[in-house]
């Protein structure tokens, strides 16, 4: 399909669309094929920030969205998933023209997603549960559970529009306002999602996007006015909006981080799933997920042929390349900017001084920023392509022979965000989930996040959850009220 | 008036069928007591079978069984969305077989229902069961699941009310449900099976069948019903509970009668007391389980509070008559004949030891309209006083003392609903800590509230309906217990 090209390039402030004060501009490169997007896109700077700040409080303290029942927000959550859907396929083209995503995937699954998202919390908005415990000792006590008030949330560049759902759903469900900063790579479907904001009817202020890198990433994570900030990105950078954010004021954080995730296949596992999720599930995004199983642990009996099997989806994946993500029968994209087809490259380039490459290991084509998916087995435990997060095609491969073994290799890492384990023994696969030190665990299956459960990483994986209950919660704060 | 084509056939299985049975409900129209044309069809015993096995086929089999929470909470929604749409007509049709004002049926009542689809639409993916990790060698999960068919009977006063309170929590926690309308107000249910086509609900999902206490029992002594929730009077309720205990232990939820107190002290906001109290007493003519019928006033305010309610109801007994279709009206008469000849002995009864301040009489000679009436200081061993009359009857006492106060509101077998009215935070609070009743407001009149469980104590029920508790009430929990040391 053509690409599009009626992009919105403003901030999104109050219900409209206005230039930012900032004279700073993106500048967006389609990654299949090089070419800049013709988008200059408005960067926010410190003015635009704090106007867009104030929107938000007023709507939160004062506007109509402050006299509303949990019911009538969920009307609006409600209406703008059912805008998201109608939207898909343009949303979906804006994110796949910036970053790369094969438009299948992102229309059919993650701009859906978003939706899923908004209309869970919708169902929660009318059930915020506080406590409330008899005055058995002459004072009676009721816990009050109220929103935060503006909140925060940025967004990497690997599925844009799920973060949309994500952050800004429970927020709003919870009563706050929020001001959402998608990634200065793939900014624009979140932009054009002001429409329809508009078109569901939220009172101005109570949603709002803004554009920007770091530098806008951190006058949001540094605002004093802000009360709590929602970060998805590297781990390095999440400990920056964590230290902004603490010695700003205080506000809360939210951190969901990189990982290097393991994937235990045992000998009893059904091999062809097996199979399936670790490798094509793997190649998700062409491996630009936080949650990818990038350390995949095979038992040493059935490694010989499992390994060729994930070879030859690997190298079935390979044939496939080059296609153009805009359409709709690519499965495979390149990766998402320069940057970080620069940082893929050079993990592999390390990777081979270390002489485990299987398969892969180069760019491909002359055309955009497609990399074989590549294999390293058996690298060295020590080197970086086994311990830091890659975020590309690159899966590394080691044997294990016992439980207690895999388990060892699963947990060494400073990660936790996700986990897989195949297996057919049921003991085994509750054993082992219980013993990973991972936030998430999937068994026998890729790990995908499902809206009614938290989500969150452990160690340097993250901080705190989203999704769920869990999630909804961190979008309140708990007041006591003592009645004597 | 010109005669409208009613539906009158049973719904089932997504489609409307004509009843095995032969026997047809007459209804009349209670504001001039005029026959309404139209025969409905009472579920006879073949009629509720084949009722029960499409809800099981649904339960079991059909795609209803397949669905996630979120695709049935998708039906719901577009279920609501339709009760809502049809509102005026839906309205019209509870007002002209129980005479309930239309604007407050379609104002207040009927949205209600869609509102009760809406929250319940919200919990259907969100059904939390619980783990405990096997620190002793067992993992444990705790299931919730959904009981299977479930059926629900219910009044006559708010008839699409109960669409919404019994059937949401049902099928959002994935149960299938046989509804069944008052024999006194059948025709508005019956209107919802095209919405429930329209909203996407699979066949046997949602069901309406028509009858009285004949099918009311059916339901109530099915084997393969898991559940009855009935709302009505206590007489009625204890024969269901008896009849669902015998046949298979269905499990059963009551909503039945109450003689609710409503106390008034000194300290009250008066003009919000007496509104509460008077108009608030006088909705739906009186009709309400929760009515707070005896109102318990402060000594040293009763004097000008009861020459306050008295004025309320002199002028609200003045706007009667008119028919309650129009939008203006705001009182109807009473439900039907039998109704009106209830109420009516009641006020016999209470005149032969007092003479009614104000009211006592029907009013005028057309249609079932009775005066709003109210008995000073009762004989408080009568009827009057302590059996539920479910009409525009309020009884005042006096007190002197909160002590007093709270034992008069508690010297019933009911134990619905009770209003408390203070300025005095720590009274109302220590007050309402005391009323033995499952429902208690302050400084309004009572109005079950879908958030929060709705449940009388003693003999007004068993059970609670709305909130989260509401949901859990069409649930059961399997626990699942696994042995690690394998």
């Amino acid at each position: 399909m053509a690409a599009p090209t009626d992009f919105q390039t403003q901030l999104f402030l109050n219900n409209k669309y206005v230039d930012a004060k900032s004279k700073e501009t993106l500048s967006l490169v389609n990654p299949f094929n090089g070419e800049p997007i013709s988008a200059a896109v408005q960067v926010a700077g410190q003015e635009d920030i704090d106007l867009a700040v104030s929107y938000a409080q007023v709507a939160f303290k004062s506007g109509p969205w402050s006299t509303y029942t949990g019911a009538q927000r969920a009307v609006y959550l409600n209406k703008l998933a059912d805008l998201i859907d109608a939207n898909a396929h343009k949303l979906a083209a804006l994110d796949s023209l910036c970053m790369g995503a094969p438009i299948a995937v992102a229309e059919n699954f993650v701009v859906p997603q978003a939706a899923v998202a908004f209309r869970y919390y919708a169902g929660l908005a009318d059930k915020i549960e506080g406590d409330s415990f008899a005055a058995e000792d002459g004072t009676y006590r009721i816990v009050r559970h109220e929103p935060l008030g503006v909140c925060a949330g940025i967004a990497p560049w690997n599925v844009p529009m799920i973060y949309v759902g994500w952050k800004i759903a429970p927020a709003l469900a919870a009563g706050n306002t929020a001001i959402f900063k998608a990634s200065e790579s793939s900014p624009l479907a979140t932009l054009y999602l002001g429409k329809l904001v508009i078109e569901a009817g939220f009172p101005p202020g109570v949603i709002q996007f803004v554009n920007g890198g770091g530098k806008t990433g951190a006058l949001l994570a540094s605002h004093m006015g802000i009360a709590k900030i929602s970060f998805t990105g590297s781990t390095s950078v999440g400990k920056i909006v964590q230290k902004l954010a603490t010695e700003s004021n205080m506000k809360k954080v939210t951190l969901e981080l990189g990982g290097k995730s393991a994937a235990l296949v045992f000998e009893d596992a059904n091999i062809p799933n097996a199979v399936a999720g670790t490798a094509d599930g793997f190649l998700l995004n062409s491996g630009q997920m936080c949650l990818a199983t990038s350390r995949l642990l095979v038992q040493e009996s059935i490694a010989t042929p499992f390994i060729e099997a994930v070879k030859a989806r690997f190298l079935e994946a390979a044939s496939k390349l080059g296609s153009d993500p805009l359409s709709p029968t690519t499965t495979y994209g390149p990766m998402a900017n320069k940057a970080q087809f620069d940082r893929v490259l050079s993990y592999i380039n390390i990777g081979k001084e270390g002489g485990a490459l299987a398969i892969g290991g180069a760019s491909n084509g002359n055309n955009g920023l497609f990399i074989e998916p590549t294999i390293f087995v058996n690298p060295d435990k020590n080197s970086r392509i086994y311990k830091e997060e890659i975020f590309g095609p690159v899966l590394c491969i080691l044997t294990f022979k016992t439980e207690e073994e895999a388990l060892e290799l699963a947990n060494d890492t400073n990660t936790g965000l996700s986990a897989g384990l195949y297996t057919s023994d049921l003991n085994r696969a509750l054993r082992v989930s219980a013993k990973l030190e991972s936030g998430n665990v999937a068994i026998n299956s890729l790990h995908l996040p499902a809206v009614n459960v938290p989500f969150g990483g452990w160690k340097e994986s993250g901080s705190g959850q989203e999704l769920g209950r869990y999630g909804f919660q961190s979008y309140l704060k708990m007041k006591s009220v003592h009645i004597k | 008036m010109a005669s409208a084509t009613y539906e009158t056939r049973l719904f089932i299985n997504n489609e409307y069928v004509s009843a095995k049975s032969s026997e047809t409900l007459s209804l009349t129209n209670p504001f001039d007591g005029s026959k309404i044309d139209a025969a409905v069809e009472v579920a006879g015993e073949e009629d509720v079978d084949l009722a029960v096995s499409a809800a099981q086929a649904a339960f079991k089999s059909g795609p209803w069984s397949t669905y996630t929470g979120s695709q049935r909470a998708k039906c719901m929604l577009k279920f609501a969305d339709l009760i809502d749409a049809n509102a005026a007509k839906l309205a019209e049709l509870d007002s002209i077989t129980m005479g309930a004002p239309t604007a407050i049926g379609a104002g207040f009542l009927i949205p209600a229902a869609a509102a009760a689809f809406r929250y319940y639409a919200g919990w259907a993916d969100k059904i939390e069961g619980e783990s405990f990790g096997a620190d002793d060698g067992t993992y444990k999960i705790v299931r919730h699941e959904p009981l299977g068919v479930c059926a629900g009977i219910a009044p006559w006063n708010a008839p699409i009310l109960y669409v919404g309170w019994k059937i949401a929590p049902a099928v959002a926690a994935g149960n299938t449900y046989i509804f069944k309308s008052s024999e006194k107000s059948p025709l508005s249910a019956l209107v919802l099976g095209n919405l429930v086509i329209e909203a996407g609900f699979p066949p046997g999902v949602i069901q309406f069948i028509s009858g009285g206490g004949k099918t009311g029992g059916l339901l109530a002594s099915h084997m393969n019903i898991s559940k009855i929730s009935f709302t009505g009077s206590t007489f009625t309720g204890k024969i269901v509970q008896k009849l669902a205990l015998e046949s298979n232990m269905k499990s059963c939820t009551l909503e039945l009668g109450g003689k609710s107190p409503a106390l008034v002290f000194a300290d009250a906001n008066i003009p919000n007391a007496v509104g509460s109290t008077a108009d608030g007493f006088l909705l739906n003519s009186g009709q309400v389980c929760v009515a707070g019928s005896r109102l318990f006033v402060e000594e040293s305010i009763a004097p000008a509070f009861i020459e306050a309610v008295k004025e309320r109801f002199t002028t609200i007994s003045s706007t009667l008559g008119a028919d309650p279709r129009t939008g203006t009206t705001m009182h109807g008469p009473v439900a039907d004949e039998a109704q009106f000849n209830r109420v009516m002995s009641y006020i016999d009864l209470g005149k032969e030891f007092s003479a009614p301040v104000v009211g006592g009489n029907r009013k005028g000679d057309k249609g079932f309209f009775i005066e709003p009436t109210l008995f000073v200081n009762p004989d408080r061993k009568g009827k009057v006083f302590n059996e539920e009359i479910f009409g525009p009857v309020l009884n005042i006492v006096t007190f002197k003392t909160e002590e007093e106060a709270i034992e008069l509101a508690n010297d019933t077998v009911t134990g619905l609903s009770a209003s408390v009215y203070t300025s005095d935070i720590t009274r109302a609070l220590r007050v309402s800590a005391k009323i033995d009743s499952g429902n208690v407001s302050i400084n309004a009149p009572h109005f079950p509230n879908q958030q929060v469980p709705f449940g009388g104590f003693k003999e007004s029920g068993n059970g609670k309906e709305l909130g989260k508790y509401g949901l859990q009430s069409y649930m059961r929990t399997k626990t699942v217990l696994i042995n690690m040391k394998l």
